[in-house]
Order: structure tokens, then C-alpha cells, then sequence
């Protein structure tokens, strides 16, 4: 993933040695969606926000 | 001629003195547009001084206290914002090499209100690049350099906030407002040894305020004790038809509870704590509950630094994706910051939701624990303000902050964090309190009550040399 984004925003220059180490962040990343899996979320937990077709601030 | 003492007297004595003609807008004003000249470079926590503004808005002020509209507490009343929020009459940077020129015509709904309060605003103030959004290590993360403590410039201000707990704490303004999305308020408040509120999660409107998480954000006031911050909240709070998340009226005003306050420990919140924040937090709550029943809470399992990870990561890799695609975040101050962007973009949706449906089931753990506590109590920081010649993760190995700030920040609960006292290298401590949402007056109030029996809110530090 750090590779396709140094090929894919060619005007940020990322070179090889910054692209290295934002591989290592996107690891960590990685290593904490365990604490997602672990939490047996169950198809009806919804999350915390809410789409209005009408737009928020036309609630009161 | 103003009396320094002036520098660190409360809203209430400096409105006594404005009222009283002792002094007006325009002296106040100008006394401490001096300070901010005279001690804000030392201490790199001033953006920009407002001039012309400050002094418009203080003839202003002058002249309708003149003509009997008083416009309350705040009228006459000098202050600073943290330069994420919009105010004509200068540039709003953001802390961040990127937007140095960036100018909004236009005042955040915040400053509009305390405009219409009668306050004068002098400048804005210094804050971590990006409010951390990208990351960071060190206290040099900003393009206005290291932000430091009053009460040692050795060390810290804290952050994200930094220039507003600065500011308050050295007496340039009598009070700032600040933005808190995990621990920005109340981190600085900490380490420069003043009172800092953060609001209930959509009870002060962010309409022209920089956004990094629009779900996590809050603004709040930075002030010398809890009155003030419960009188410059007042000012500030209440919907914002500019602002979706701003709550409706009818939430906004909660009771006291009857009887005597129900406090309770956060279970293994001390353990970590240097030994003088700890001494000093349990001195703090003698103070409260003398003779009566503090209890003990287990704070609910959730994965909190994992939530507000992604959460962060994804909201802020969408706010700031302009400058992460064209390589100007690579000019931001800390090196951490340069690149944080780059991972966030592809920080996993999944997960971010995943996080997004355990905030549902968290805040039914916290309203179910506020069933039988009305306020926690914990250190606010584990240690005192960290130096500035150290990063962050080498600076008092073996201490650590538990859980609770992040996780309030979750749940969207308010909390005020109150001098307890000092520690090592002469530097500050705190104590925080944290109720249910909307519990606002019941937390300033606690607060207040610490204040009355303690005198740490009055100290003073020297004026850097």
C-alpha cells in the first residue's frame, strides 16, 4: 500500500525512505484491527452516526 | 498606570474595575496587548496580536458601558483564541507551514458570541501543527516553535492547545478559548497550572473552527479558575445553525443533583502517576469528600487508543487531504507530522466503522456508571509538563496516562481539570473531574469547591527572563 501511494501522488515525492517507514505505520494500523475483530460486533450494532436525506441541521 | 497584579486578577475583578472606572477597555486592552508583546515571544505562544480589532472592539466596549448597555460579565474582558478559529482581522494559520497566510473574513461562531458578550479579542494564540492531527513527538511542532510553561521554560506547554494555557498561565490574557479532541484542553491546562472546561460534545458550536475529527471535536474555555470558565461557557454554548452537531436548547441546561456529590476513583488511575501528581490528587480529594464515601470505578473494556486511532487517522486523512496529496504536509515542524498523513489515507474503513458502532455501546457503559457516581476524579496528567529538549515517548520513562481522557473524548463527556498543586522542577499538577454530559455546572461547581480551600489557582509564576 505504501508502494501504490508513492506511484499514485506523484506531486507529494515521496522517496523510498519515508515510503519505507509510512509501510511501518500502515502495519500498526493493521496490528489494531485485531481489537475490532476481537469485539463480536453483531450485524445489528449500528454505528454512531447517522445519515439524513433532509440534512442535519433540518432537525431540532 | 495599570498594577502588574492586574495581569492575573479573574473576570469577576476585572469587570469590578471596568464598572467602577478604574480602568477601562481601552487600558485593559492595551495593558495586555504589552504583555502579549513583551513575554508572548518568550515564550512562543502568540500567532498574532489583533491590534486594530482589539482596540475597535474595546472603544466599543467603553463606549456602550458609557451609554448604561452593560453586556455582562464578559463586557470590557480581554482574550485570546487558539489560532484554529476564524477571526477577521488576521490570519488563521492553523499552527501549520502550510496555511501561514490562510485568512478567513469572517469570526467563528465562538468569537462572534463573545464579541456580542462584550469581550475584546487581542490575539491568537499558539497551537501544535494541525491540532496533532498528523502525529507528533515533540513539543517542537509548530511552525511558531516550542510552546513553553510559564512556570519553567525549560519545559512544555502542553498541546494542542498550547498558546492559550500559555497565555493564561503567564497573564497575557485573562482567559482563551482552546479545542480539545483528545486531551488538547486539558493537557495544557495541566501543565500550566490553570482551569480548563471541556464542553459536552456539541454543546459549544465549531462553525469556524479548523476541523480534525468532526466527530471528537470540542471548543472549550482556558481560564484562571472554574468561575471564570463556567461564566465564559455560558457565553459560548448553545445551538448554531451553522453547526449540525451543536445541540438543541432543551439539552443544554441539566440539575444538580440533591444531597451531597457521589465521587468515585477511577480504579488504577494513580498507578502510573508520578509520586507528587499522586500526593497531590489525593490531597485534592480530602479537600472534597472529607468524611464522606469515595468509591471506586473500573473503567468499562473497550479498545480506546485503538478507536480513537482510527477515528482520528480517518477523519483527519479527510480533512487534511489536500496537503497530504500535494506533499505540503511534508513542511510541517515534526517529523512524525510529515509523514502521519501518508498512512492515514489508507487507514482501514472497516475498522473505522467498527469503531464508530463500539461509541453506541460505550456511552451506555459511562450512563450506566454516572448512575451511581455523579463525578470522577483522576490526576488529569500522569506526570508534570515534559522538557523540551526530549521527545515525547523518552521524557519520564515508566509513567503513563490511563485511558480515561481518550475515552471521555469518545463518549463526548465533559471534563474540567483544576490545579492540585506542583511537582517536580517546580512544575504544575492537576486534577480532573468528569461527570455524565451536560453535567457542566455540577463539574465547575467541584471545581469551585477545591478552589475555596486551596490557593494553587492564585499562584503565580516568574516572569521569564
Amino acid at each position: 500500500m505504501a508502494k501504490h501511494l508513492q506511484s499514485s501522488l506523484p506531486a507529494a515525492k515521496l522517496d523510498d525512505a519515508m515510503t519505507a517507514k509510512i509501510a511501518g505505520d500502515i502495519d500498526g494500523f493493521l496490528d489494531s484491527s485485531k481489537s475490532f475483530r476481537n469485539r463480536g460486533l453483531r450485524n445489528s450494532d449500528e454505528p454512531d452516526f447517522v445519515f439524513s436525506p433532509i440534512g442535519a441541521s433540518n432537525h431540532d | 498606570m495599570i498594577d502588574n497584579a492586574m495581569a492575573f486578577a479573574d473576570i469577576g475583578e476585572l469587570g469590578a474595575a471596568i464598572r467602577a472606572k478604574r480602568v477601562s477597555a481601552v487600558e485593559l486592552a492595551q495593558f495586555f496587548i504589552a504583555r502579549l508583546e513583551l513575554v508572548g515571544p518568550k515564550l512562543n505562544s502568540v500567532v498574532t496580536i489583533l491590534h486594530d480589532r482589539a482596540l475597535a472592539e474595546a472603544s466599543a466596549a467603553d463606549a456602550d458601558l458609557a451609554a448604561g448597555h452593560d453586556r455582562g460579565p464578559l463586557h470590557g474582558i480581554p482574550y485570546g483564541v487558539k489560532d484554529l478559529l476564524a477571526a477577521h482581522g488576521g490570519p488563521t494559520t492553523w499552527g501549520a507551514t502550510p496555511y501561514r497566510s490562510q485568512v478567513f473574513d469572517k469570526d467563528a461562531t465562538v468569537v462572534a458570541r463573545l464579541h456580542d458578550a462584550g469581550a475584546v479579542l487581542l490575539a491568537k494564540l499558539a497551537m501544535i501543527e494541525l491540532a496533532g492531527g498528523m502525529g507528533y513527538n515533540q513539543a517542537d511542532a509548530s511552525f511558531t516553535g516550542p510552546c513553553k510553561t510559564p512556570w519553567n521554560t525549560e519545559y512544555w506547554s502542553g498541546g494542542s492547545s498550547s498558546g492559550p494555557g500559555a497565555c493564561v498561565g503567564a497573564g497575557l490574557v485573562p482567559f482563551a478559548i482552546g479545542s480539545e479532541t483528545d486531551g488538547s484542553i486539558t493537557n495544557p491546562s495541566s501543565y500550566c497550572g490553570i482551569t480548563g472546561l471541556r464542553p459536552t460534545y456539541g454543546l459549544v458550536s465549531r462553525h469556524g473552527a479548523m476541523a480534525l475529527s468532526w466527530t471528537m471535536d470540542k471548543l472549550g474555555p482556558m481560564c484562571r479558575n472554574a468561575t471564570d470558565a463556567g461564566i465564559v461557557l455560558n457565553a459560548i454554548k448553545g445551538p448554531d445553525p451553522n453547526d449540525a452537531t451543536s445541540l438543541a436548547n432543551r439539552m443544554t441546561a441539566m440539575v444538580m443533583p440533591s444531597g451531597p456529590l457521589r465521587f468515585a476513583k477511577v480504579k488504577g488511575a494513580e498507578d502510573k502517576c508520578q509520586p507528587e501528581v499522586r500526593k497531590n490528587y489525593n490531597a485534592a480529594l480530602v479537600e472534597l469528600a472529607a468524611g464522606s464515601n469515595v468509591a471506586e470505578i473500573t473503567l468499562p473494556d473497550f479498545p480506546y487508543n485503538d478507536m480513537v486511532g482510527i477515528i482520528i487517522a480517518a477523519e483527519g486523512g479527510a480533512a487534511f487531504r489536500d496537503i497530504i496529496d500535494d506533499g505540503r504536509c511534508k513542511t510541517l515542524a515534526d517529523p512524525d507530522g510529515r509523514r502521519g498523513g501518508y498512512s492515514n489515507l489508507v487507514a482501514p474503513a472497516v475498522d473505522y466503522v467498527d469503531a464508530m458502532r463500539l461509541r453506541a455501546p460505550m456511552r451506555q457503559a459511562f450512563a450506566s456508571i454516572f448512575e451511581a457516581v455523579d463525578v470522577l476524579v483522576s490526576p488529569t496528567f500522569s506526570t508534570v509538563a515534559p522538557p523540551i529538549a526530549v521527545s515525547f515517548d523518552k521524557s519520564y520513562p515508566g509513567f503513563s496516562d490511563g485511558p480515561l481522557i481518550t475515552a471521555c473524548n469518545l463518549v463526548g463527556i465533559p471534563a474540567v481539570a483544576a490545579p492540585s498543586g506542583f511537582g517536580l522542577h517546580g512544575l504544575p499538577t492537576s486534577v480532573m473531574f468528569v461527570g455524565p454530559a451536560l453535567s457542566e455546572a455540577r463539574l465547575v461547581s467541584v471545581a469551585e469547591t477545591l478552589q475555596s480551600k486551596t490557593d494553587w489557582h492564585r499562584r503565580r509564576p516568574p516572569l521569564p527572563a
